[in-house]
C-alpha cells in the first residue's frame, strides 16, 4: 500500500510528464490512408460527397435516350438509398449534345474536377470516342449503358481503334446487329439485294459496315453504300438513288432526327413502297414513334434484346412509381446495369478509413472493373472483358405492326432473335 | 535574523521530527528541483515544436504556391498552344493535344490548391500573415477559375471551328453552295466571291471590318437578284435562304469571337491578379521560416542557462542535505550499533548516548531500559531457577498422585523391552496385578491375549524405532484370571530421556458396553412392538415450525391400513402423501399435539383422497424427544356396519309407524265398508228396476258415487293398513303404463294442467312383472297427480320405466334386496319437497296440499309406500329444488304371464249371470246378508243366507251348496277362517269367496290357503260380486 506522501508524490511526477508527452501525442492523429495506385487516388474526407461525372446527351431529339440513361442510374442510386459507401453521391451532369466534340468538351469539364470519381455515359458512341480518349487521358474510368459501337471496345476479337483503357459499357457490342440483320433478311425474307445509308457516326458506319460485310458473307448484293451528314434535313435525293438502286431492301441504322426524315420521306416516294426498310435500335424509343407515327408500321428494326425476368418488372415498377410514366425507351435497363455495376466497383476498391474518409484508386477501380464476373445484371450475368464489354450480345429483329400499341407493341413482336451460340 | 540564529531556532524542531517527516522533507526538496527541471524542458520543447512546425508549414506553403505556379503556368501555355494550333492541327486534333493536356494540369494544380488550403486553415501552424484573406481566397480558386474559363474557350473555339457543324465550316459551306448557284452569272459570281474572300481574310485577321465587307458584298447579291429574274425562282430562293443563313451564322461567328476574346482577356487579367498574392505568400512564407528559426535559437540559449543554474543549485542542495541527513540518522544508528556490541561482549552497563526525539531516539531510550532489564535479570536468574525447581517437584508429585488414583482409566508405562515400568491403582483393580507384580515383567505375559500378541510386539517395536504412533482403539485383553477386559486404548511414547518410554492409557469399556447391550435389547424391544402392533403407527418429525411433519417410521400395520409402503413415506411429507389430512383434521390434531405436548384422540376421522378413503380412529401423541406419534385404525368396516344398522332401525321404525296407524286405519275402515255397502248396492239394486227416465235415477246415481268415492278413500285406508289381501298375478309394466296414460284419470290430469308437458319413455324389452294391476294404477296415478300439483305454471312430468339391478349396499340402504328390478319413474320439474317434509311424506294423512283439491286425503304416497312393501320392492325419492324424482322399484315376476282373463271390464252382466246355483251368504250384519241375496238373486242364484258361522256349519251339515259367500269379521261367534276350517272339514272342497271389509291379512290369507277360492272386498258392486262369483264358480 502507498502512503499519502508516496501518493501525492507519484501525482506530482505524473502531472509533471503529461504536458510533453501530450504535446508530443498531439500530432499522432489518425494516419491518412497511404495512396500506392500508379494513376492516383481521389481522396474523400468523411463529410464529402463521392463525385460521379455524367456525360449524356440531354439536348435534341436524341435527349430521350440520354434522359433514359440518366434515369437509370437515378434508380441504381435510388436502390442503394442514394449513398455510396456511406457517402452522399454528387452527380456533375454534361450535355455531349450527341456528337464527337461535345463528347470531349463535356469531358474536359468532368476531368477538370480532380475529386471526380468515375464517369458514367455516354449515351452516342461518337461523342463516346472522344470522350474517352480524354477520360482515359486523365485516368478515369467510364462506365456506359448505351454505346454500342464496336469501335468503342473490339472488333473481331481484337481491340477496336476506339478502345481506351478505364472504358467499360454494359449495352451490347453491336459488331454482330449487322450479322443478324442480314442473316434474317437474307435467309427469312429471301432478300439478295441491299443499300445501306449511315451518318458517318462510328456507330452508324460500324453498323453498315458488319451488315455489309455479312451480306455479302451470305451471298447478297450491295447495290449502294451512301452516307448523309448530321442535320440534313433533304433526304430526297439519297432515297430517289436507293430507289433507282434496284435494291430490295435499305439499312439505315441513324439517329433522331435524321431516322425520322429518311423514313417519313421514303414513304413518299413510290418506287420505294415495295422496299423493306431496316433501322437500328437508335429509333427504337417512343420519341421515334410518336413522331413518324403510322409511317413506322412495317418498319424492321435490329436492336439488342431487351432483358426480362422479376427484376426487370421490378424496375420497371420502380420507374413509373419514380417518374410517373412508362418508360419511352427501354435502354434505361442497361444504363440501370451500368451505373449498378460502376458503384458496385467503386464499392469493392475503395478504401475505408476509421474516421470515414475514403480512397478510391484509379486504377484500382479499372482493375476491380475487369475482373468482374457472373456480377448479377437484370436479365443475365454481367462479365467484363478485357476490352470493356460486360454484357453478351443478343439482338432482335423487330417490326412495327401497329404504331398504337407503341414502343410495347413494337418489343413484343419479335421476329427474329440472334445469339453467338447460336 | 542572523543564519546562526536561523540554524539555532530549527535544530530544536528538527530534533523533535519524525524519521518519516525528515525525509519527506528531504525528498520534497529534491523533488522540486527535478519538478523545476521537468518544467523548464517541457516548456523549452513545446516552444521548439511550435517553431519547427511553422517551419514546416511555411516551407510547405512556398512549395505548394511555386508548384501552383508553375502547374498554372504550364496550363496557360498548353492552352494559347491550342488556340494557335487548332487551325493547322484540327480542332480535334488540338483539343485532345493541348487542350486536354491543360485541362488535365489545371486539374492537378486544383489539387494543389485544396492541399494548399488545408495547409492553412486546417493545419495546426498559423495561417500566412500579411495577406487579404479576399486575395487568399481568389489565389486559391484561381486554378479553378482557369479551367473553367479555359474550357468555355474551347467550347467557343469547338463552335466556330467544329467540323461539319461548326460555324466557320457552315460558312464556307454556303460559299460553296452559292458559287456553285452563281457561276453562269459572271458578275453576282464576281460578288459572291468578293464576299468569300472577305471572309477568308477576316477568319485569319479578325478584322470586323472585313466581315461586314463580305456581308455587304452579299446584300448586293441580294438587291442584284431582287430587281432582275435573272435565276429561276427555285433557284433564288435557294440563295436567298443560303444568304440569310450566311447572315446569321456571320452574326454567330462574330458573337463567337467576342467571345473567345473576352476569354483571353480573362486569362491576362487572371494571371495578374493572381501572381502579386503568389509572390507576397512566397515572401511572407519565406519571412516566417526565419523567424521560427531564430525564436527556436532563442528558446535554446534561455533554456541552456536556466538548467546550468538549476544544475548548480541541486548539487549545493544535495550537498548540505547529506549532511544534515548523516548527523541526524547515521550517527544514532553508529551508536546503537556500539551500544549491541558492548552488550553482546558481557558488558551489560553499556548505553547509547541520547540526541534527538525521533524514532532512532526512542529506539535508544528503549534499548538502554532493555539493557539495564538484562541486566537486573541476569542478577536473579539463580533463585529463580531454584524456586521454579521446587514448584516443579511439587506438580510433578500431584500429578503422579493424580495419575494414580484416576477412575475407571488404567496408565502403564513400558520401556523399549515392553517391561512394565508404571503401574497405577486402575490398572492393578482392572487387570488384577498389583503393582508389585507386574513391575519388571513383559506386557504379554501380562494382560495381551496369545491370539494379539505378535500383532502387540510388532506395534510396540515399529512405535520406538519409527516413532510411528499406535492409533487408539477399542482391544479386549486379559484379565490375571484370565477373563476378557474390554477397553479404549491409548499409547503415548516420551522420548524426554536417554531411554523412550511408552505409557498406555485404558479406559474401562465394562459398564458402557452393558449399557449398550442394554440398549440395543431396548431398541429390539420396541420394533418388535412397533413392527408386530395391530394398530397403525407413524412417526413423524414436525417440520416448518410444527405445521407439517415429515415421516421418519411407519409400521407394517399401517402399510396394510393405508395401502402404502414404509420406503415411500419415509422422508415424505405427511401433507404431500396423504392430502386429505387437512380436511380430515388430522393435521390441526397433529399440530396441536406438537405445540401443546398434549395427546390427541379422535374416535371418528373419516379419511379421503384421490387414493384412499375410509374411517380411522386416531390417538397421537409426543416423544420427548420432539417426535410426534400417531396410532390409528381402520374403523371404516365397523362403521359401514354401524350406518347400515341404524338405516334397518329407521325402516323398522318407520313400519312400526305405519303398522299401527294401518292397524287403527283397517279397523276403522272394516266398519266403514260394511255401511257403505248399504250405501253403493241399494242404489244400483234401484237403479236396475227403474225406467230409464225416471226422475230418481240421477239422485240415486250420485248417492252411488257418493259411496264409490267414500269406498275409495277406505279403499286408501285399507291399502294404507296393508290389509289390500291382493291377488297379484303377472303382468306387463307397459300396458299398465299405456292403460294409465289411456284412462280417463289422465285425461283429466292434463286436461287441468295445461302448461305442464306430460312425457313417457318406456323401456323395450323389459319383463314382466307379478302385481296387483288395480294397486299399481293406482300408484302410476297418485305419484303422476302429485308430480303435476308440485308444479306451478309451466312444466313437466317425465314418466318412464327402466330395468336395473342396484348395487348392494346402495340397495340394502334401501330396504332392497340385492337382486333386478323394473323401475317405474316419476320425474317432475316442480320446486321440490323440503328436507324437513321429506322423512314424513309416506306418513298417512301428512300432506303439504290444500284439502279437498285432488285426493288432499294425505294417503296418497302411503298408498304407494304400502303397494310397494306389499309387492316385495321399495319407493326411492330424490328432491332438489329442480325438482323431484320418485322410483318405484318392482322385482320380476318369477312365472310366465298367464293367458288373459276373459272377464274384461267391459263384460256385459249378462256374462255373469248363473245357471241358478245354490249360493251361502254368511255375514253378521243382516243388511249385508241383503244386498247380498238381492244381488245375487238378479244373477238367477239360488240364495241362502246365515247370520253366524256357526248357523252356516248347521246349515251345510244338512245341505249342500255350490258356493259360500263367506264374511271374515262376524262376531261374537267364529269369524270367516274358523268358520271356514270348519266347513273344509265338514265338506272338503267347499268353495268359498272370502268377503270382507277389513282383512286382517293373516286370517284372509290363512283362508285363502285353506282352499278359499278368492277375496272381494267391501263395498262391492253388482258387477264385482257378479264377476268374483262367477270366477269362484267357474
Amino acid at each position: 500500500m502507498l502512503t499519502g506522501v508516496e501518493k501525492r508524490c507519484w501525482l506530482l511526477i505524473g502531472a509533471l510528464l503529461l504536458p510533453p508527452w501530450l504535446s508530443s501525442c498531439s500530432t499522432q492523429d489518425t494516419p491518412p490512408l497511404e495512396c500506392s495506385d500508379p494513376l492516383g487516388c481521389v481522396r474523400i474526407a468523411p463529410e464529402e460527397p463521392v463525385q460521379i461525372g455524367v456525360l449524356q446527351a440531354l439536348k435534341g431529339q436524341v435527349a430521350p435516350l440520354g434522359e433514359a440513361q440518366l434515369r437509370g442510374l437515378e434508380l441504381a442510386l435510388a436502390a442503394r438509398g442514394h449513398r455510396l459507401l456511406d457517402h452522399q453521391v454528387v452527380l456533375q451532369i454534361e450535355d455531349t449534345g450527341c456528337t464527337a466534340e461535345g463528347g470531349a468538351n463535356a469531358a474536359l469539364k468532368v476531368i477538370a474536377d480532380p475529386q471526380t470519381v468515375a464517369i458514367f455515359g455516354t449515351t452516342c458512341s461518337g461523342a463516346a470516342a472522344t470522350a474517352a480518349k480524354a477520360m482515359s487521358s486523365a485516368n478515369l474510368t467510364m462506365v456506359s449503358g448505351n454505346n454500342s459501337a464496336p469501335y468503342l471496345t473490339s472488333i473481331g476479337g481484337e481491340a477496336a481503334p476506339g478502345r481506351q483503357p478505364g472504358y467499360f459499357r454494359t449495352a451490347t457490342n453491336e459488331e454482330n446487329a449487322g450479322k443478324a440483320a442480314a442473316g434474317y433478311l437474307y435467309h427469312q425474307l429471301g432478300l439478295r439485294r441491299a443499300a445501306t445509308i449511315n451518318d458517318n457516326d462510328i456507330y452508324t458506319r460500324g453498323l453498315t459496315k458488319s451488315f455489309k460485310k455479312a451480306f455479302l458473307e451470305l451471298g447478297g448484293e450491295l447495290v449502294l453504300e451512301t452516307s448523309i451528314h448530321k442535320g440534313d434535313r433533304d433526304m430526297v435525293p439519297v432515297l430517289t438513288a436507293v430507289a433507282r438502286s434496284g435494291a430490295q431492301l435499305l439499312f439505315f441504322p441513324l439517329f433522331q432526327p435524321e431516322g425520322n426524315r429518311v423514313l417519313l420521306q421514303a414513304r413518299k416516294i413510290e418506287a420505294l413502297q415495295d422496299i423493306v426498310l431496316i433501322s437500328d435500335g437508335a429509333l427504337i424509343e417512343q420519341s421515334f414513334l410518336d413522331d413518324v407515327g403510322v409511317a413506322a408500321e412495317g418498319l424492321y428494326f435490329i436492336g439488342p434484346r431487351r432483358p426480362e425476368g422479376p427484376r426487370v418488372e421490378q424496375l420497371d415498377g420502380a420507374y413509373r412509381a419514380s417518374y410517373g410514366e412508362a418508360p419511352r425507351v427501354s435502354y434505361y435497363l442497361s444504363g440501370y446495369e451500368g451505373a449498378d455495376l460502376l458503384f458496385h466497383a467503386i464499392e469493392q476498391c475503395a478504401l475505408s478509413a476509421r474516421d470515414g474518409s475514403l480512397l478510391v484508386g484509379r486504377q484500382a477501380l479499372r482493375d476491380t472493373l475487369h475482373a468482374v464476373r457472373d456480377y448479377e445484371g437484370l436479365g443475365g450475368s454481367l462479365s467484363c472483358d478485357r476490352f470493356g464489354d460486360c454484357s453478351s450480345p443478343a439482338f432482335n429483329v423487330l417490326r412495327l405492326d401497329d404504331h398504337e400499341q407503341g414502343l410495347a407493341g413494337l418489343e413484343r413482336n419479335v421476329l427474329y432473335s440472334w445469339k453467338p451460340a447460336e | 535574523m542572523s543564519r546562526s540564529a536561523f540554524i539555532e531556532r530549527i535544530k530544536p524542531r528538527w530534533r523533535d521530527l519524525g524519521i518519516t517527516r525528515k525525509f519527506t522533507l528531504v525528498f520534497s526538496l529534491l523533488l522540486l528541483f527535478v519538478v523545476v527541471l521537468a518544467l523548464t524542458g517541457s516548456l523549452s520543447l513545446l516552444y521548439v515544436r511550435g517553431g519547427e512546425a511553422d517551419i514546416r508549414n511555411s516551407v510547405q506553403v512556398e512549395q505548394l504556391v511555386l508548384e501552383m505556379d508553375r502547374g498554372l503556368e504550364r496550363s496557360r501555355r498548353l492552352h494559347a498552344a491550342f488556340f494557335l494550333q487548332y487551325h493547322a492541327l484540327g480542332l480535334q486534333q488540338a483539343h485532345e493535344q493541348y487542350a486536354q493536356a491543360s485541362v488535365r494540369e489545371v486539374s492537378r494544380v486544383i489539387t494543389l490548391s485544396k492541399r494548399l488550403q488545408q495547409v492553412l486553415f486546417q493545419g495546426q501552424a498559423s495561417p500566412i500573415t500579411g495577406i487579404r484573406p479576399a486575395d487568399l481566397n481568389l489565389y486559391l480558386a484561381s486554378a479553378r477559375r482557369f479551367a473553367d474559363t479555359s474550357i468555355e474557350a474551347v467550347e467557343l473555339i469547338t463552335a466556330r471551328a467544329a467540323p461539319e457543324r461548326g460555324v466557320e465550316s457552315r460558312l464556307d459551306s454556303a460559299c460553296s453552295a452559292l458559287d456553285l448557284l452563281l457561276s453562269p452569272y459572271p458578275e453576282l459570281w464576281l460578288q459572291q466571291n468578293q464576299a468569300a474572300l472577305y471572309l477568308a481574310e477576316y477568319l485569319l485577321k479578325g478584322r470586323r471590318s472585313l466581315l461586314q465587307s463580305a456581308l455587304n458584298a452579299l446584300q448586293t447579291i441580294e438587291r442584284a437578284l431582287a430587281g432582275q429574274e435573272l435565276l429561276s425562282p427555285s433557284k433564288g430562293q435557294a440563295v436567298a435562304r443560303i444568304i440569310t443563313q450566311f447572315y446569321t451564322d456571320a452574326d454567330e461567328l462574330l458573337e463567337l469571337d467576342r467571345g473567345i476574346h473576352s476569354k483571353l482577356r480573362d486569362f491576362v487579367l487572371q494571371e495578374e491578379s493572381v501572381s502579386p498574392i503568389a509572390e507576397k505568400m512566397v515572401q511572407q512564407a519565406r519571412g516566417q521560416v526565419s523567424q521560427a528559426k531564430e525564436r527556436i535559437e532563442q528558446a535554446y540559449r534561455i533554456t541552456g542557462m536556466i538548467m546550468a543554474a538549476l544544475t548548480m543549485a541541486a548539487i549545493g542542495l544535495l550537498v548540505l542535505l547529506a549532511r544534515v541527513m548523516h548527523n541526524s540518522i547515521t550517527l544514532q544508528i553508529l551508536d546503537l550499533t556500539a551500544a549491541a556490541n558492548a552488550i553482546s561482549c558481557g558488558r551489560l552497563d553499556a548505553r547509547v548516548p541520547g540526541r534527538n526525539r525521533d524514532e532512532l531516539g526512542q529506539l535508544a531510550a528503549m534499548f538502554n531500559d532493555m539493557a539495564a532489564r538484562i541486566e537486573d535479570l541476569v542478577e536473579n536468574l539463580e533463585k529463580k531457577v531454584e524456586q521454579r525447581t521446587l514448584e516443579l517437584a511439587v506438580s510433578e508429585r500431584r500429578f503422579r498422585y493424580l495419575l494414580q488414583d484416576l477412575p475407571k482409566i488404567a496408565v502403564q508405562g513400558y520401556d523399549r523391552q515392553r517391561r512394565v515400568i508404571y503401574w497405577n491403582r486402575t490398572s492393578e483393580l482392572l487387570y488384577g496385578y498389583s503393582a508389585e507384580e507386574a513391575m519388571g515383567r513383559q506386557l504379554e505375559e501380562l494382560i495381551i491375549p496369545e491370539s494379539m500378541q505378535a500383532a502387540v510386539i510388532r506395534d510396540i517395536d515399529n512405535c520406538f524405532a519409527q516413532r510411528s504412533n499406535i492409533p487408539s482403539s477399542e482391544l479386549t485383553l486379559r484379565h490375571k484370571d484370565g477373563s476378557a477386559v474390554v477397553v479404549y486404548s491409548s499409547h503415548v511414547v516420551q522420548y524426554d530421556g536417554d531411554e523412550p518410554v511408552m505409557y498406555c492409557v485404558d479406559i474401562d469399556l465394562a459398564e458402557l458396553k452393558l449399557a449398550q447391550q442394554e440398549r440395543l435389547q431396548s431398541q429390539f424391544l420396541y420394533r418388535q412392538l412397533f413392527d408386530h402392533s395391530s394398530s397403525g403407527v407413524a412417526v413423524y418429525e414436525a417440520v416448518d415450525d410444527g405445521a407439517d411433519f415429515v415421516f421418519r417410521d411407519f409400521n407394517r400395520a399401517g402399510e396394510r391400513i393405508d395401502r402404502i409402503t414404509r420406503e415411500q413415506l419415509i422422508g415424505q411429507r405427511l401433507s404431500l402423501a396423504f392430502p386429505g389430512v387437512k380436511e380430515s383434521g388430522l393435521l390441526e390434531g397433529y399440530q396441536g399435539v406438537w405445540q401443546s405436548g398434549e395427546p390427541f384422540f379422535l374416535a371418528n376421522a373419516y379419511y379421503s383422497d384421490d387414493r384412499l378413503q375410509g374411517w380411522r380412529e386416531v390417538r397421537a401423541y409426543r416423544l420427548p424427544s420432539g417426535e410426534l406419534v400417531s396410532v390409528f385404525d381402520d374403523i371404516t368396516a365397523q362403521k359401514e356396519v354401524e350406518e347400515e344398522k341404524s338405516a334397518v332401525e329407521q325402516r323398522l321404525q318407520a313400519a312400526q309407524k305405519m303398522e299401527a296407524v294401518g292397524l287403527l286405519a283397517g279397523g276403522v275402515a272394516h266398519d266403514l265398508n260394511n255401511i257403505l255397502s248399504a250405501i253403493v248396492s241399494y242404489p244400483e239394486l234401484l237403479l236396475c228396476d227403474l225406467p230409464p227416465h225416471s226422475e230418481l235415477r240421477q239422485p240415486l246415481e250420485t248417492i252411488k258415487q257418493a259411496g264409490e268415492r267414500a269406498a275409495a278413500v277406505v279403499a286408501d285406508l285399507l291399502t294404507v293398513a296393508r290389509g289390500i289381501a291382493s291377488r297379484k298375478e303377472v303382468h306387463s309394466l307397459e300396458q299398465l303404463v299405456l292403460g294409465y296414460l289411456d284412462s280417463a284419470e289422465f285425461h283429466y290430469l292434463r286436461s287441468a294442467n295445461p302448461e305442464i308437458r306430460f312425457e313417457h319413455r318406456l323401456s323395450p324389452g323389459i319383463p314382466q312383472i307379478s302385481c296387483s294391476p288395480v294397486h299399481l294404477s293406482k300408484c302410476i296415478m297418485n305419484l303422476m297427480a302429485n308430480g303435476a300439483e308440485a308444479i306451478a305454471g309451466p312444466g313437466r312430468v317425465i314418466l318412464s320405466t327402466s330395468w336395473q339391478c342396484p348395487l348392494h349396499h346402495w340397495a340394502i340402504a334401501n330396504g332392497l334386496e340385492a337382486k333386478e328390478y323394473l323401475v317405474l319413474r316419476v320425474e317432475d320439474s316442480g320446486e321440490g319437497i323440503a328436507p324437513r317434509d321429506l322423512a314424513h311424506i309416506f306418513e298417512p294423512f301428512y300432506t303439504k296440499k290444500v284439502m279437498g283439491k285432488t285426493s288432499g286425503t294425505g294417503l296418497g304416497l302411503s298408498v304407494v309406500w304400502n303397494t310397494m312393501r306389499d309387492h316385495g320392492g321399495g319407493v326411492t325419492v330424490v328432491s332438489g329444488t329442480e325438482g323431484s324424482c320418485f322410483e318405484l322399484y318392482l322385482p320380476l315376476a318369477e312365472t310366465p304371464a298367464g293367458p288373459a282373463s276373459d272377464h274384461g271390464e267391459d263384460a256385459l252382466p249378462a256374462i255373469l249371470q248363473g245357471r241358478g246355483e245354490r249360493i251361502l251368504v254368511v255375514d253378521d250384519e243382516k243388511q249385508q246378508r241383503e244386498i247380498a241375496s238381492s244381488m245375487l238373486n238378479r244373477y238367477g242364484y239360488q240364495v241362502v243366507t246365515a247370520g253366524s258361522g256357526e248357523q252356516a256349519l248347521a246349515y251345510l251339515q244338512a245341505h249342500r251348496v255350490d258356493l259360500v259367500l263367506l264374511d271374515m269379521l262376524m262376531a261374537p261367534g267364529m269369524n270367516g277362517r274358523l268358520t271356514y276350517e270348519q266347513m273344509v272339514q265338514l265338506v272338503p272342497g267347499q268353495r268359498a269367496l272370502v268377503v270382507s271389509g277389513f282383512s286382517a291379512s293373516s286370517d284372509v290369507k290363512a283362508t285363502l290357503e285353506l282352499g278359499a277360492c278368492g277375496f272381494l272386498g267391501k263395498p262391492y258392486s253388482l258387477r264385482q260380486l257378479g264377476q268374483a262369483v262367477k270366477e269362484a264358480l267357474a
